[in-house]
């Protein structure tokens, strides 16, 4: 945890909203991220998000500077999920619309022509995770999409190192399996 | 190692994790021999390397300042208290302020105000004029302005313990209302000097009873006055026996606690007799004529002085064990009698008919006179509600505004 946010968050407890704002803003997104990528849609992502920073907001006040802030916040942002998941039992649904950024990374600027290949293989992998269970798809979003290490994962998910290691184990090989559902040459069409 | 034991850990291997340097090179060199642990790696490295492009998300533009709206609404409960009752706190602040607008005049105007509650007292010194026997009203306002509190009433008879007896004088003042004004009169007296006290002063005489209104009649009625001194220890027997003998309007007690000057004088007597014995040693002492001449004055003059201050002494222990005691005695009708009616009803009607008009009169005229002198209040007050008004509005468009 850096200096910088050691400052705002006690500014924060102190009461400065303007401190919690510079703090905030640098891990919207990555809140936003694991939301999306854990819930497959869109708009409950964003909804979930927005309840989960609020709920940073509240609580700042009781963050003990034991666990590093992020971990702290994405562990709210995962259990606000969780909930809402718990609530809305729709699970299964998955966003039609892809949100994600299409920015053109090297391979799409080489050849456009498989630019549009790229955008349907990445469905096919969101669509693949949310196959998944929520226990595996979890460490497998943590670790692979996010690149959490096995001990922040650990942390964020309170969870023994040992599970996370055959959570991500397992996680990946069915990840791998549903892949190969929709094309069992996939796997080649990348890179 | 087997193949089996390489894809068991081969997810720690690409992670970097937990691993020893020894099991990461034996895979290393696993991984450069065996096909298919090399395919399994490679196949694994790509779905990670496709998983990691989901990490890009594009979060809306107002993302961060709806939150941030949100959080400011969170937290400002009181505000959507405000919002949500809003009418009641407009209702509540217009009382406040009509409160605050009120109270301010009335201390920008006193004169105004002092003015009519004397008029209404006059009104009363009238209507008790004329409704003579309606005793118990005023008895029970005359009561409430007298001040008699017990702490005030010191003890009838100080203990002889006390090294210094308290020297309190007490004065008390009655006005009585009695049918029978000379025997009340006569009564007072004979109790005064059965008890020990004297009569300093009396008075009897007429007067004209409803003076203002009764101009016809001028029944004449009368009016006694009497200034006694009674024992102190008899004070308060005489007083409930004088309160017993007519409707009492109003009684009070003033006390002067005299101790301390009474014993700093005492203490100068003493000085002074001190003075007096040394010279009169020096006057058996003294030879030449001059010299008698001399403390001869002086000790005249000390004679003197301690004359006076024994008599000051005395003076006060005069009034501290004689209290005084002055009342008042009206005459008036006997309420319990059903007197027969010498003015006509339609006389009276009449009578209460004007002086109603004029009462009505004297309303709509002060009135007015509130009204005319209150009006820059008024346009303060006004002022102060619209700028409420403004503020309520401005807020809630404010409010809608943070909504969307």
């Amino acid at each position: 945890m850096s200096e910088m946010d050691i400052f705002l968050i006690k500014k924060c407890v102190d009461g400065d909203f303007k401190s919690f704002e510079q703090l905030i803003v640098k891990y919207e997104k990555n809140a936003f991220a694991i939301a999306l990528r854990y819930l497959g849609n869109y708009d409950d992502a964003l909804d979930v998000t927005q309840e989960a920073l609020i709920k940073v907001y509240k609580n700042i006040k009781n963050f003990r500077f034991e666990s590093s802030f992020t971990t702290w916040l994405y562990r709210i942002v995962i259990n606000t999920s969780k909930d809402f998941l718990k609530k809305n039992n729709k699970e299964k649904i998955i966003s039609i619309e892809d949100h994600s950024i299409d920015l053109p990374d090297d391979r799409e600027r080489e050849n456009p022509v498989k630019n549009a290949e790229n955008k349907e293989l990445k469905l096919i992998v969101e669509e693949a995770l949310m196959a998944l269970n929520e226990e595996n798809r979890i460490v497998v979003l943590l670790k692979d999409i996010q690149g959490f290490t096995y001990d922040e994962i650990s942390d964020v998910l309170q969870i023994p190192i040992g599970t996370v290691r055959s959570r991500i184990s397992r996680g990946r090989a069915m990840l791998k399996n549903e892949l190969m559902k929709q094309n069992p040459d996939i796997l080649n069409l990348i890179g | 190692m087997k193949c089996e034991d390489i894809k068991k850990n081969l997810d720690l291997y690409i992670d970097h994790e937990i691993l020893s340097k020894e099991e990461i090179e034996a895979i290393d060199a696993h991984l450069a021999e065996c096909d298919d642990c090399r395919l399994e790696y490679d196949e694994m490295k790509k779905m990670i390397d496709e998983l990691s492009r989901l990490s890009e998300v594009e979060l809306p533009k107002d993302f961060h300042d709806n939150l941030m709206n949100e959080i400011r609404k969170s937290n400002k409960i009181n505000e959507t208290f405000f919002k949500k009752h809003y009418k009641w706190a407009v209702g509540t602040a217009a009382v406040l302020l009509a409160g605050i607008v009120v109270t301010a005049g009335i201390q920008m105007a006193p004169g105004l105000l002092r003015g009519s509650s004397q008029m209404v007292a006059y009104d009363e010194r009238v209507d008790y004029g004329m409704e003579a026997p309606s005793m118990d009203s005023s008895k029970s306002v005359n009561l409430e302005m007298t001040e008699v509190s017990p702490e005030a009433m010191p003890e009838e008879s100080p203990m002889a313990t006390n090294v210094e007896e308290r020297k309190i004088i007490k004065n008390i003042y009655m006005e009585l209302d009695t049918s029978d004004i000379e025997l009340t009169f006569n009564n007072i007296q004979n109790q005064v000097n059965a008890v020990g006290g004297y009569v300093e002063y009396s008075n009897m005489g007429d007067y004209y009873y409803g003076y203002y209104e009764r101009t016809q009649s001028q029944e004449k009625m009368r009016y006694a006055s009497i200034n006694a001194r009674v024992p102190s220890n008899q004070l308060e027997s005489v007083t409930a026996y004088v309160e017993s003998l007519g409707e009492l309007r109003t009684k009070s007690l003033n006390t002067v606690d005299q101790t301390d000057y009474y014993y700093d004088i005492d203490a100068q007597i003493e000085n002074l007799k001190v003075r007096e014995t040394r010279l009169r040693e020096l006057m058996d002492e003294a030879k030449n004529i001059s010299d008698i001449i001399t403390i001869e004055s002086e000790l005249s003059r000390v004679r003197n002085e301690i004359d006076s201050l024994t008599r000051n002494l005395k003076s006060i222990d005069k009034n501290v064990d004689y209290s005084t005691l002055n009342i008042s005695l009206r005459e008036v009708e006997d309420s319990s009698k059903i007197n027969p009616e010498d003015r006509s009803i339609w006389q009276e009607a009449k009578d209460g008919i004007i002086k109603n008009i004029n009462r009505i009169i004297n309303f709509l005229q002060s009135t007015v006179i509130f009204a005319i002198s209150y009006l820059p209040v008024a346009v303060m007050g006004l002022i102060g509600l619209g700028a409420v008004y403004w503020m309520i509005k401005k807020t809630g468009i404010f409010k809608r505004r943070m909504k969307k």
